[in-house]
């Protein structure tokens, strides 16, 4: 039952967005929200909501895959820009850790909440194998991660927007970067070019930062 | 006329429901193979390098797998919705501090999308001159 309520407020986002492209119609956004407010109205327990909607979760899977034929699709385009792909990924994914060290120092946060947020801009599989030997706790990365991937989703094409990206490779690669799985969900809306950069800045990002967070950590705590 | 349009559409159906079994066995392969690597990969990650792979040998032919995956990135979005709404369940000791987690998520959000963007954008540029 509930993955129907997921799967019908998600549809009428997607509706409402593509009539009026406001922000809060962005689908993602919309659903989780709007699921959220039906749990709370209807007293309705998260766990009970989760494991009914493994149907929907399932899929996950299968559409990552997909990202793959989308990536051979786009492998020329991949092979002319792989270079400084591979160096803006690297580079991303320390500016993003170093970030949240000092940010963490400032704003004087414990240390175990500060690993947790080590690896906020990966994909959640990935983000608490690296904060668990780090010392932080894997249910606040998980939360943390999908909050930075909601943000991202909703808000990548007006930060774009803003910074003058226009390319769509560009473009991919800072969505994924920033905001994994959930962002690419929005690049992929964008174009296909998009998408798969977005995918692959996602993959890769993921890998590259099993070794830089440790290392930056190692240096900062 | 009539007979060749009926026979296209079965033919495509037949392709999309093909293309969602081996997108998802990809899936559930890698999810196995997951444990057997040194360092941390999602299974459907594994999966996506194995289509990449395959359609790369020629062992798989685009148009099997073409259709189900624009189907499914389709709905990308859809997928992750309940575990969107899994911050609901956060730990009450994150909601006293999430004041301060907030303003850091944002910053390294902006600040990292502006400069890969922009350093990969450099980086083609420079490439192109030479």
């Amino acid at each position: 039952m509930s993955s129907l309520l997921t799967i019908i407020i998600f549809l009428i986002a997607k509706f409402l967005h593509r009539k009026w492209p406001f922000i809060l119609f962005v689908p993602v956004f919309f659903a989780v929200a709007g699921c959220i407010l039906v749990l709370w109205l209807g007293d309705i327990p998260f766990d009970r909501y989760f494991t009914d909607n493994k149907p929907v979760t399932f899929m996950l899977g299968p559409a990552v895959v997909a990202l793959g034929v989308l990536m051979f699709k786009q492998l020329p385009l991949i092979r002319q820009n792989l270079k400084q792909l591979l160096i803006s990924i690297f580079c991303g994914s320390l500016l993003s850790v170093l970030l949240v060290a000092v940010l963490a120092r400032i704003f004087s946060l414990p240390d175990m909440v500060a690993a947790s947020l080590l690896p906020m801009g990966i994909t959640t599989p990935i983000a608490i194998e690296v904060t668990q030997p780090l010392g932080g706790s894997p249910s606040i990365t998980s939360v943390v991660v999908i909050a930075v991937g909601l943000f991202g989703n909703m808000i990548s094409p007006y930060l774009l927007r803003l910074f003058k990206i226009d390319r769509a490779p560009a473009q991919g690669l800072s969505i994924g970067q920033t905001s994994h799985g959930i962002g690419t969900a929005r690049a992929v809306q964008m174009s296909e070019q998009a998408g798969t950069f977005s995918g692959l800045a996602m993959s890769i990002n993921g890998v590259v930062t099993v070794f830089t967070a440790p290392v930056v950590w190692e240096i900062f705590y | 006329m009539k007979l060749i349009f009926k026979k296209d559409s079965i033919l495509r159906l037949l392709r999309i429901v093909v293309g969602l079994v081996i997108l998802t066995g990809l899936s559930l392969l890698g999810n196995r193979l997951s444990p057997l690597i040194p360092f941390p990969m999602p299974g459907p990650v594994i999966g996506l390098i194995l289509v990449f792979v395959l359609l790369t040998l020629g062992w798989l032919p685009l148009k099997w797998v073409d259709e189900a995956g624009k189907i499914l990135l389709l709905y990308l979005g859809l997928f992750y919705v309940p575990y969107g709404v899994g911050i609901i369940d956060v730990d009450p000791s994150v909601r006293k501090i999430g004041w301060k987690i907030i303003p850091i998520a944002i910053t390294v959000v902006v600040v990292v999308m502006l400069v890969t963007a922009k350093l990969f954008t450099f980086l083609g540029k420079k490439n192109n001159k030479n």
